[in-house]
């Protein structure tokens, strides 16, 4: 008897499940009304239904391999239709935290979902040592007559975002090969050749800038534009805005930082581009999310778990104290006031970017489009594959005979 | 009899602007000559009605033609003592004003027509002499479990005396092999002890002087009938030296309760293959066992084969239930049970995970959210799936269990330490005998003797009624009956008459199934259930000693009557009686017992002889109306002459319904109410014929698997003798078409024009009855 289907519950993992987050799981009696709602779900990715039943069991294995919660953008309409009330929107919401704790070899995401302290403990951690670097290497007061003495951007680079740049690539690289491991190649039933991984490329990028799949949460057959002038896409978009806003900052910052210590050298296109969208993007965007939040008019933001604020929340500040700082440069502060808004502005954004990214909410922003793309890829292999064995056939029927 | 005629005629209700009243009255005068004829403007007012009781005071009308509106309304109001006048109520309002073009000869011809067939039936018409009778009114209970008690103290109640009969040596019946029920009460995650109440029960029960308890026994044989059972109790098997007693009820509930589902047929859910394979019922008693009879709570529920505590239970629904196979039938309490027994798990062994593979949950009403609560414990696992197998390995002592057409979209596998299967319900009702199975003789030798006078009709070929079967079952009633020893099956096994009108009612008069020997139900619902089935027997009693009939015909107080000496023991009705009413002597003479009988007439449809009759029902009496139909010589279509015989249950209410929507009706149609379609004899289709009316049509409720005849059979009595009728038919060159059945029932009523224009057209196309003017 091959006993490779045997089941394995884990009670535990309902518990935790429950923990991050407010779904109602267990009492789900699979109706399958919320995948019949879904305007993301399909007949062979029967979510959220499907989750629900898995999550009730607790089945680790089968959960962690899961792409489909990444597929889930909560617009709610599954919560809103459950006649048990079980919120299976939030169930995709927790199994995305959960998923991101599974990715995470190191435990510490687990760490940061469970306990509310532990974050700040681990946010304080960062800064503390983000603090003791500044004043090793530029002390406690400025030194020197303007920014760039005192702060000198080079050592910004190569102390501060250089290694970060790198500690976020390689953690970040090393949980995606562990998602792709679980979700593809531990996936018995598919492979994927090798010539698909480069052809579907494409998808990966176009998915990560357009988050072209939140448009279609909504997806009664009224045209585009009655439905923006609605604002049934404000969310969608003032989601695309802030990711937008946020990559242009992060990358124009880690490679360009010269551009934002210069007072007066910025060609006209940089100001639009970062002093205006992007910083306007930033703090308009998140305090969107936190308005949202508050007030809990929308499926999507009735629940928040307390990564959910630490996220906008330091986002916000950072935006703020970015903008502050930026300011000061531009309107020639005194070097004093520019040099402890930076130290204030670091000591927020490091902390958010070495504990967030990779190990909390922040990290959707590269597991959504790379779990798309893989998504896709095992479709299409899916699809070569009975394309192939139907081939096959007509050669192995006659021989039969 | 004199037949002191009064012919009223109301003129109120549109009937007066539709008819020619004075032609009417004159009709009247010619034909009957009644002592009083009149018309009035409102007949149903305290003038018409002051006016007939007047002449019923001074003239000593005892025959009362009342021709109005229908016999089905103004009940109240035209309410003359049934034992000293006959009143017959001619319905020109539904079935002539209301439905007929006003003011038409066609329209007339038909009022005169009803007026003629009223006088007639009231002329021939006798009043009823009910059979009053000091009758015996306890109620025999068989079973003492929740429903029997619960009927027996209901009984007492009520003020009547009770005697129960048990087969075991204690009262109690499922319940007693329990340890806990479930919650039915919010917040529904209870389990509650089902020895609170139970032996409270028991001891009201016992210490009842109302009721007389026979413990340890079962009942040897039944004979009589409502009002006079005589009952001989004997000792189940244990000891077999005591006596038979003797008692007398006057009806009886059926609480039998159920058994098990015969679990070693399910060897394909692994049954058999370990002792930690159980039933629902085997788990009840180990519960049981293991708190001591409910007196502990704190036990560890442990594996049967090995003493270590259970880890990990499947609970596998369905097993044998909802399979044709097995049980054809949902149980609808293992559901429950299971989830019941989940919760007991999760609460004695709280490290033990529980997996329910189901169908469907199906938890009705109020224990949704018992189910809902279940849902709610992390360590029950419920999904939904068919089992394709089960297996054991003997090695590490393990239960493997596949799950196909999951709802994980793929097919699983479970390891358990314990699997239950939870099993459905089978009624008590009796085991079937295949030594037992009546087989019918049929006299065919007797059944052409009847007297020839009219060409067709008269005789009918052998009748095989296949539509009443003969019991094939015994151990329970043990009736002296002579269709069998048992109440019939409706289906499944259990006896039941015609669920959707008459809960409770089985096809034996005076005798109530209750519980869940008539349907799969749990003890709550069992309780409801002992209550109907007491009122029930309660109103037999009480209907029955008055000479008067229960339901559905309640109150009527007329009997079929038997001219025994013309018998010729052609056996027809005493097999084809739906009720099992009329056993027999060794030659075969009818031997009715009136106390069982509902005056369905079917007992009169079916004779050859016509010896059959009712007091104001009967072989000649529906002839002589049908005679009294005048049809026309000159064929014209619209001289062409349709007799209706609709079934007083459904039919004639349906045509009264058209009648007050002002729905057109052909004018060739005349309808005469029958008791039932199984009462029409041949006979009538001979008279009607050979009258020269054209076709004649059967409107009557639908029969077979899902009938919907108030007298189980009677519909399809009557279709499968139109069939030996149409033969005959045939010989005569007569087509058989002129004769048609339409199965009908009461919300039908908007297609009435449409089933009449086309039996109408039907005849068109056949041309008028040869026979005319013979
Ligand atoms: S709609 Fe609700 S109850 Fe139905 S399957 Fe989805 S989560 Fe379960
Ligand atoms: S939240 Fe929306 S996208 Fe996500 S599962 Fe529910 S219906 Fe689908
Ligand atoms: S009650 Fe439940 S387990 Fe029992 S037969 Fe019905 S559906 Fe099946
Ligand atoms: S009238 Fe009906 S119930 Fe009565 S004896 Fe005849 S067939 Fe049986």
């Amino acid at each position: 008897m091959e006993n490779n289907n045997v089941i394995k519950t884990d009670n535990d993992l309902i518990k935790y499940i429950r923990h991050i987050g407010d779904s109602n799981l267990k009492k789900c009696f699979q109706c399958g009304t919320c995948s019949s709602v879904c305007p993301l779900s399909t007949e062979d990715r029967p979510f959220p239904r499907k989750e629900m039943l898995m999550a009730g069991w607790g089945l680790k294995d089968k959960l962690a391999a899961d792409l489909n919660p990444w597929l889930c953008y909560y617009c709610g309409e599954c919560s809103k239709n459950c006649p048990r009330k079980a919120e299976p929107g939030e169930l995709m919401m927790s199994l995305r935290r959960f998923l991101i704790s599974a990715y995470d070899f190191t435990g510490i995401s687990r760490l940061l979902y469970k306990s509310k302290f532990g974050e700040l403990i681990a946010l304080l951690a960062v800064a503390i040592l983000i603090f003791v670097e500044w004043v090793v290497l530029f002390g406690l007061t400025p030194h020197g007559a303007t920014l760039n003495q005192a702060v000198s951007p080079d050592k910004i680079d190569y102390f501060f975002d250089w290694p970060l740049t790198v500690f976020l690539g390689v953690v970040l690289t090393s949980f995606i090969f562990n998602m792709f491991k679980k979700t593809v190649l531990d996936d018995k039933s598919v492979k994927v050749p090798l010539k698909l991984y480069i052809t579907e490329g494409w998808s990966l990028l176009f998915n990560f800038f357009t988050q072209y799949r939140y448009a279609k949460c909504d997806d009664d057959n009224r045209s585009f534009l009655t439905k923006l002038k609605e604002g049934k896409y404000n969310f969608w978009l003032t989601h695309l805005f802030l990711m937008i806003s946020y990559v242009s900052l992060f990358v124009a910052i880690v490679f360009f930082l010269d551009w934002f210590q210069d007072e007066s050298s910025l060609p006209l296109l940089h100001v639009v581009l970062f002093d205006y969208f992007a910083s306007i993007g930033l703090v308009f965007g998140t305090a969107y999310f936190i308005i949202k939040r508050f007030t809990k008019k929308i499926e999507r933001s009735k629940f928040s778990h307390h990564t959910d604020w630490m996220f906008v929340a330091l986002l916000f500040l950072t935006g703020v104290t970015g903008v502050m700082l930026r300011a000061a440069i531009v309107y020639k502060y005194s070097v004093p006031v520019i040099f402890y808004i930076y130290l204030i502005h670091l000591l927020i954004l490091f902390p958010m970017l070495v504990i967030e990214v990779p190990f909390s909410k922040w990290s959707h922003l590269a597991y959504r489009p790379v779990a798309i793309y893989f998504a896709n890829l095992k479709e299409k292999a899916k699809k070569l594959q009975t394309a192939g064995s139907i081939a096959a056939q007509p050669e192995t029927v006659p021989s039969e005979k | 009899m004199d037949n002191n005629l009064g012919v009223y005629i109301c003129s109120g209700c549109d009937i007066g602007k539709s008819l020619n009243i004075e032609k009417l009255v004159n009709t009247a005068k010619d034909s009957a000559k009644p002592l009083v004829c009149m018309s009035h403007e409102v007949l149903c007012g305290s003038e018409g009605i002051g006016q007939i009781r007047k002449d019923m005071g001074e003239k000593g009308i005892n025959k009362v033609v009342i021709a109005a509106c229908s016999m089905r309304a103004k009940q109240d109001v035209f309410n003359f003592d049934p034992l000293t006048v006959h009143t017959e109520r001619v319905n020109l309002r539904e079935h002539v004003a209301w439905i007929s073009p006003a003011n038409n000869d066609n329209t007339q011809l038909l009022a005169g027509d009803y007026l003629e067939m009223g006088i007639a039936r009231a002329k021939k018409a006798l009043m009823p002499e009910p059979l009053v009778q000091d009758l015996n009114k306890t109620i025999l209970v068989v079973g003492g479990g929740i429903t029997g008690m619960n009927a027996a103290i209901n009984a007492s109640k009520a003020g009547y005396k009770a005697v129960l009969v048990e087969k075991n040596p204690v009262l109690g019946g499922f319940p007693n092999s329990k340890y806990k029920k479930w919650e039915i009460n919010p917040p529904f995650d209870k389990n509650i002890h089902i020895k609170n109440g139970l032996d409270e029960l028991i001891n009201s029960v016992e210490n009842s002087k109302n009721i007389k308890v026979y413990k340890n026994s079962k009942i040897k044989g039944i004979s009589g009938a409502p009002g006079k059972f005589n009952v001989e109790i004997e000792p189940s098997s244990e000891n077999p030296e005591s006596p038979v007693i003797n008692e007398s009820a006057g009806s009886i509930i059926v609480a039998a309760g159920w058994k098990p589902y015969d679990a070693s047929k399910l060897g394909h859910l692994g049954y058999g293959l370990s002792t930690d394979i159980l039933t629902n019922v085997e788990l009840e008693e180990l519960f049981s066992e293991l708190s001591d009879k409910g007196v502990k709570d704190d036990f560890t529920i442990n594996r049967k084969s090995n003493g270590k505590p259970v880890k990990a239970v499947a609970f596998i629904q369905c097993a044998g239930s909802r399979d044709e196979n097995h049980l054809p039938y949902c149980s609808t309490v293992c559901c429950m049970s299971s989830l019941k027994e989940a919760s007991l798990f999760r609460k004695n062994n709280p490290d033990a995970n529980v997996y329910i593979i189901y169908r469907d949950i199906r938890t009705p009403g109020e224990y949704e959210n018992f189910y809902r609560q279940m849902q709610n414990d992390d360590g029950i696992f419920m999904v939904k799936g068919d089992v394709s197998g089960v297996s054991f390995s003997q090695s590490d002592n393990q239960i493997n269990i596949k799950v196909a057409n999951t709802l994980f979209s793929e097919d699983i596998n479970l390891n358990v330490d314990m699997a239950v299967l939870a099993t459905g319900m089978v009624p008590n009702s009796g085991e079937v005998q295949d030594n037992l199975s009546v087989t019918l003789q049929v006299d065919t030798a007797n059944s052409s003797s009847g007297p020839a006078a009219v060409p067709v009709g008269t005789t009918c070929p052998p009748s095989i009624p296949t539509g009443t079967p003969q019991v094939n079952k015994s151990g329970l009633l043990n009736l002296s009956y002579r269709q069998g020893k048992e109440m019939p099956d409706l289906t499944y096994g259990f006896p039941d008459s015609n669920f959707i009108c008459f809960p409770y009612e089985s096809r034996r008069t005076g005798i109530y199934p209750a519980g869940s020997v008539r349907m799969p139900m749990d003890t709550v619902f069992s309780v409801d259930d002992a209550r109907g089935a007491t009122l029930k027997s309660i109103q037999c009693i009480e209907q029955t000693s008055k000479g008067r009939a229960v339901h559905p015909r309640s109150n009527d107080m007329t009997y079929p009557f038997f001219d025994l000496p013309r018998c010729t023991q052609c056996k027809r009705c005493t097999e084809e009686c739906p009720f099992g009413a009329i056993d027999e002597d060794e030659k075969g003479t009818p031997k009715p017992n009136p106390e069982r009988c509902r005056r369905c007439g079917v007992c009169m449809g079916a004779c050859p002889v016509r010896i059959i009759s009712f007091k104001n029902y009967s072989p000649d009496i529906i002839g002589s109306m049908i005679k009294s139909i005048y049809v026309p010589e000159d064929a014209t279509d619209e001289n062409l002459r349709i007799l209706v015989f609709a079934c007083e249950n459904d039919a004639y209410p349906a045509l009264d319904i058209a009648g007050i929507n002002k729905i057109n009706i052909s004018s060739n149609v005349r309808v005469i109410p029958v008791r039932c379609l199984g009462s029409i004899n041949n006979v009538w289709y001979a008279d009607a014929l050979s009258k020269g009316i054209d076709g004649i049509l059967l409107l009557g409720c639908k029969y077979g698997d899902d009938y919907q005849c108030h007298f189980t059979k009677g519909s399809e009595l009557a279709s499968y003798r139109m069939g030996n009728l149409k033969e005959t038919l045939t010989r005569l060159v007569l087509e058989a078409e002129r004769v048609r059945q339409v199965q009908f029932e009461y919300s039908d009523y908007p297609k009435l024009p449409q089933i009449l224009d086309d039996f109408v057209e039907t005849i068109k196309s056949l041309g008028p009855n040869p026979y005319k003017g013979f």
